[in-house]
């Protein structure tokens, strides 16, 4: 096993571990925002939708699955920012960005606006804590324990403040993404100059699909153009 | 031209707890045709005569092709133009009244020897873990007895061009060696000379590039868009896939204890 060890320790093989879970969760952040677009056929299929994915089988793997990629995610980059934060002691008085654009610098940071986005998305909409003007639906359940996805989204994502914070977080899980799912690529090993400009191509597509569908659930539930 | 310099002046190498800072200079009469160097001579000149410390900077062959000279300049490495190394650029780049500053290379795995000029001792231990080739020496063999395809030469040939000053590791928002690291593996490893060490060479580099001290690399491209050269990010995705190769993909290899060392 020394060789995983060795793979993880070293620079090169952390950032591969920071893009294969950054991956998967881009596969769950596409997966998810479709799965939510159902809140546009009404509050049945939505309902029936969460139902669904509150099967045991489907909701741990797919815990099991988004919670490690994230744990992992967030722990080999934090090992290697940690590292890097020391290499250079002394900055610059005068730094020019070259090519490096505001979303690749900024990565350390909508990191964390998404994590905090995350786990509050998670007590409100998952565990059903009730704070910050958010209300429960009556009856909260449906089906005995499965809560009524519908009424809880629209109600959470109807009072302004709440899609203003979702909305200012999927911007910046659009800029994370913008650089992220490109970045990745490279990381990962592709290396042909066509290659990577139709990477370049299908990360800016994927990003503005992902968080373009997200605001749009978010506004029209603002709105309330849901019903 | 008239300029105003800011250079950082440091007395003793950052190793030996050596502190710096910017001090401020006056140069009058820059003729447009000077290079960069050239400008830094004539002060120099002058501030000897004055009695005073010239300033270090490293410098060697002044055609661009050594990379012994390099510093930041206004936040650039090598200066404002690109593909261009500061003995190649030319007052002419800039304007009277310009003020400049000017820094050495910043990293850890840099120290500061003397005002401008860092030690880059670190790449050299880079090359030492892994680029080169180990051959039986003997009478030359036939030259096309090895095919080597245009693509690869092509690409070998860019790689090789890596001169070593190390302003992707200065211009890197991370300080990382990553771009100078992969060049040297890609030089080697596209070459079929270069094949029987492509696994470990790759890995030991990539070790030696982390153990020096350098940041890690994070796609951001600033090495490339300032290198003299012109050495392309591609090399680094190469240099990534053929560590995940040789670390996750290869066999043990005879006298490998695993670590990589």
């Amino acid at each position: 096993m020394n060789f995983l060890l060795s793979f993880w320790r070293s620079t090169v093989g952390a950032k591969v571990v920071v893009a294969v879970t950054g991956l998967i969760l881009l596969g769950f952040t596409l997966f998810h925002m479709i799965g939510n677009l159902q809140v546009f056929l009404g509050a049945d299929e939505m309902n029936t939708y969460g139902a669904f994915l509150h099967k045991p089988e489907i909701l741990w793997a797919g815990r099991a699955v988004v919670f490690g990629s994230i744990g992992l995610h967030i722990v080999a980059q934090a090992k290697l920012v940690a590292a890097t934060a020391i290499a250079r002691p002394t900055g610059y008085r005068k730094w020019n960005a070259k090519a490096s654009t505001i979303y690749s610098r900024t990565m350390k940071y909508t990191g964390p606006i998404i994590l905090i986005f995350f786990v509050l998305h998670l007590l409100n909409l998952t565990t059903g804590a009730e704070f910050g003007f958010y209300v429960h639906p009556e009856p909260y359940l449906q089906d005995g324990n499965v809560p009524r996805a519908f009424e809880n989204l629209t109600s959470l994502l109807g009072n302004p403040l709440w899609a203003t914070f979702y909305i200012v977080a999927n911007l910046a899980l659009a800029s994370h993404l913008w650089h992220g799912a490109f970045s990745m690529t490279k990381t990962l090993g592709l290396s042909g100059v066509r290659q990577l400009r139709l990477a370049r191509v299908i990360a800016s597509v994927f990003t503005l699909t992902v968080t373009g569908g997200n605001i749009a659930i978010t506004t029209a539930c603002v709105l309330h153009l849901v019903k | 031209m008239r300029l105003t310099l800011h250079i950082w002046r440091q007395k003793a190498p950052t190793a030996r707890g050596g502190k710096g800072d910017f001090e401020k200079y006056e140069v009058n009469d820059v003729s447009e045709h000077m290079s960069f160097l050239e400008m830094l001579d004539v002060l120099n000149e002058r501030l000897e005569t004055e009695g005073k410390d010239p300033i270090a900077f490293e410098h060697d062959c002044r055609e661009g092709i050594c990379g012994s000279c390099g510093f930041v300049i206004n936040g650039s490495a090598h200066g404002p133009v690109p593909r261009t190394t500061v003995c190649q650029l030319h007052m002419r780049s800039f304007k009277d009244g310009d003020e400049l500053v000017l820094e050495p290379w910043r990293a850890r795995a840099f120290p500061i020897l003397r005002d401008l000029i860092v030690d880059r001792s670190s790449f050299d231990r880079i090359i030492q873990a892994g680029g080169y080739v180990s051959t039986n020496t003997g009478s030359a063999p036939e030259a096309n007895s090895v095919p080597v395809t245009k693509d690869s030469a092509d690409r070998a040939m860019d790689a090789a061009a890596c001169i070593g000053c190390g302003a992707c590791v200065a211009m890197c928002p991370n300080a990382s060696a990553s771009l100078f690291t992969a060049a040297k593996v890609a030089h080697l490893n596209l070459l079929p000379q270069g094949q029987p060490e492509r696994l470990i060479r790759t890995e030991k580099m990539v070790l030696q590039m982390d153990a020096e001290g350098f940041g890690h690399c994070t796609n951001h491209g600033d090495c490339s868009a300032v290198c003299p050269k012109g050495i392309s990010v591609i090399n680094i995705a190469q240099m990534n896939r053929e560590y995940i190769e040789a670390t996750l993909f290869s066999s043990p290899r005879e006298g490998d204890t695993g670590d990589g060392a």
